[in-house]
């Protein structure tokens, strides 16, 4: 059965197509990888399926049900938890706090009971605390339970995402590279957590990585998308020997508008990140 | 719970440090009779200047105690989900006339016109956080500045709501009627209102006013609503703008147009908010208190230097407390705040330590 099924997807960006007919789908509990070149539209593919963007063309269906018209926040609530690419904390508050904010959709007391400080509202505040020390000791950060988010190293905020997208209770989890700025060996633990995570949580996994080796290691499929097309499709190794493939990261000559491409989607994100509009048109 | 992951011992995350890390060590009975006589001796200090010093005492410290009230619902929008307002004398203002009203045109019941007021504040609020949603940053601010303006110009002088120019008379209930009373129902009402506030962090709304403050695609992704949310702060934020607006009028027992300004009521909260420390509301309940008493105390001694200085000394007071709002920018975001946090996490049973907790300055993108 398919957990995600994107079809068609086609966004531009002024005169920027940035998808064109882009079609993916990830199977329960399979980890599926998305690889390409910077600026292929792997970020974009992203933001479309959590509803960030608002594609001109194509659907998008979760567990069976048609979500391209639903906003963000009840895209996540359905079950798609989502790193970033650039570390998306609120990073003001302790690792805690990020964990029980991360729980929201979850929350069966109104905001107004909370804030007239209800009994029941405080048994649950309990209830969620518990599930996130749990969640954090699952994923090794208990010790950072209480510190700020600012000042981590980099490297801990991405496990720290990772944790509250768990938190989220997802039953696909998106993640946008989460291997970056790791060296082989550390991208390799992460290829063991991820498959643990996956059995712990009986999760699905969709995630952009350019580590390849870690890619042909644990996901059972993969999709390459360049210049914002879908280049090829298949199993790991297959994808990776596949001659178009190697020639997209090699390099053939990169056209401007690529560049292009890349700086405009940059500065959507960036904008994107300051407000929740969609951006579309 | 399911098996620990094995990780590198390189990877192993970077331990507590001292002075970030809370102390979750548990205080004997010494340590909690200390706490518990900490908010006594306090009570103790207050009932004794008030009794002590004259009525007109008590007045200005109510007019403190609102002013908290006002401040901390500016805090709610500038503090907690990062909205600007410049406006807050529309706030307060719709929250004074509406209770005025009520208790001339239906009710002499004082209790029933704070309910309205605060019901009417929000929705006022509301409706300002709808354009909000559309609006954002400094663009925003120039809505709010311009909502201001609007209240006192035309909202503030409709003649049937506020009786013009003559104003509306609000009188206190007879319970509270002296000022030392009504100092007294002010502080209840303010207490309820940091009761309130304390939950409102506590709980589900607070976290998700903060994740937006910080980034709205963050919250959306965590699921929350920033729409419904950012209105849900707007709204928060009006009641208790409502509830500061009723108290205000019965302190004065008339309110006029020209009681509600921008330099007299939206700057000075700001002022307040900011130097007692964004989204610290002991230090802006505290910064409150001292403000007011500054602002009484400061003539007097300015009388000891020399006449033309004391004449002009009200003037004095606005100066000082715009340099005391530039020098906080500067050297102590976290304003007063900084000194009343470690008081209120003392109080909860941690450690005494000074320190912050939480909101570094340092960025969160630290990308190789």
């Amino acid at each position: 059965m398919s957990v995600l099924e994107a079809t068609d997807v086609s966004i531009r960006f002024g005169g920027v197509q940035a998808l064109t007919d882009v079609s993916i789908r990830v199977n329960e509990y399979e980890i599926v990888g998305l690889i390409g070149p910077n600026g292929a539209g792997k970020t974009t593919i992203f933001n479309c399926i959590t509803g960030f963007y608002k594609p001109q063309q194509g659907r998008v269906v979760f567990e069976g049900q048609d979500i391209s018209d639903l906003p963000a926040h009840e895209r996540s609530a359905l079950g798609i938890g989502r790193t970033f690419q650039n570390v998306g904390l609120v990073k003001t508050e302790t690792v805690l706090a990020n964990m029980l904010t991360a729980q929201h959709a979850a929350i069966e007391y109104s905001p107004v009971a909370g804030m007239v400080g209800l009994p029941n509202t405080i048994a649950e505040e309990r209830r969620l605390r518990a599930r996130a020390d749990a969640l954090l000791e699952i994923l090794n950060l208990g010790d950072l339970r209480d510190r700020p988010v600012a000042g981590l190293p980099y490297g801990v905020l991405k496990r720290v995402e990772i944790a509250t997208a768990l938190a989220t209770d997802p039953d696909l989890l998106m993640l946008d590279e989460p291997g970056s700025g790791m060296g082989p060996e550390e991208a390799d633990h992460l290829g063991d957590e991820l498959l643990t995570l996956r059995k712990e949580f009986d999760l699905t996994i969709l995630m952009i990585e350019h580590h390849v080796p870690l890619v042909v290691r644990i996901c059972d499929y993969v999709y390459c998308l360049n210049f914002g097309k879908l280049l090829t499709e298949g199993l790991p190794l297959e994808v990776r020997n596949h001659p178009e493939v190697v020639a997209a990261y090699l390099g053939e000559e990169a056209p401007e508008a690529e560049a292009e491409a890349e700086r405009r989607e940059a500065g959507i994100v960036a904008a994107e990140l300051g407000e929740t509009s969609g951006v579309s048109e | 719970m399911a098996a620990t992951l094995e990780r590198p011992d390189a990877e192993v995350p970077v331990g507590p440090e001292p002075g970030v890390d809370r102390q979750r060590t548990r205080p004997g009975m010494a340590g909690w009779a200390g706490r518990a006589a900490f908010p006594l001796v306090l009570l103790a200090v207050g009932t004794w200047y008030v009794l002590s010093s004259t009525p007109v005492h008590s007045d200005v410290l109510a007019s403190g105690v609102i002013i908290a009230v006002g401040a901390l619902s500016l805090n709610v929008l500038v503090g907690y989900v990062g909205q600007i307002s410049l406006g807050h004398q529309a706030f307060i203002g719709i929250g004074a006339f509406t209770a005025a009203y009520v208790m001339t045109k239906s009710t002499d019941n004082f209790f029933a016109a704070l309910v309205v007021a605060a019901v009417v504040g929000a929705l006022q609020a509301v409706f300002l956080g709808l354009i909000a949603l559309r609006v954002r940053g400094l663009y925003f601010a120039l809505v709010t500045l311009s909502w201001g303006a609007v209240a006192e110009q035309c909202v503030f002088r409709l003649k049937g709501f506020t009786g013009g120019g003559a104003g509306a008379s609000a009188p206190r209930p007879g319970l509270f009627d002296s000022d030392r009373g009504y100092l007294v129902l002010a502080s209840i009402v303010l207490g309820m209102v940091l009761l309130i506030d304390w939950r409102l962090m506590a709980t589900k709304a607070g976290r998700a006013m903060q994740a937006i403050r910080e980034s709205p695609a963050v919250a959306a992704n965590y699921g929350i609503s920033v729409p419904r949310y950012t209105l849900f702060a707007f709204g928060v934020s009006g009641l208790y703008a409502g509830i500061a607006g009723a108290l205000y009028a019965s302190r004065r027992l008339t309110v006029q147009a020209g009681d509600f300004t921008f330099a007299g009521v939206a700057l000075t909260y700001l002022i307040v908010t900011v130097v007692g420390g964004l989204r610290r509301r002991g230090g802006i309940a505290t910064f409150s208190i001292f403000y007011v008493l500054g602002g009484f105390y400061l003539p007097q001694l300015a009388k000891h230097i020399n006449e033309s200085v004391a004449a002009n000394a009200g003037y004095y007071v606005q100066v000082i407390s715009g340099v005391l709002a530039i020098l906080t920018l500067i050297f102590q975001p976290e304003g007063l705040g900084t000194f009343t946090a470690p008081i209120g996490r003392w109080l909860k049973g941690e450690r005494f330590q000074l320190g912050h907790g939480g909101g570094g300055a340092e960025g969160i993108n630290v990308r190789p």
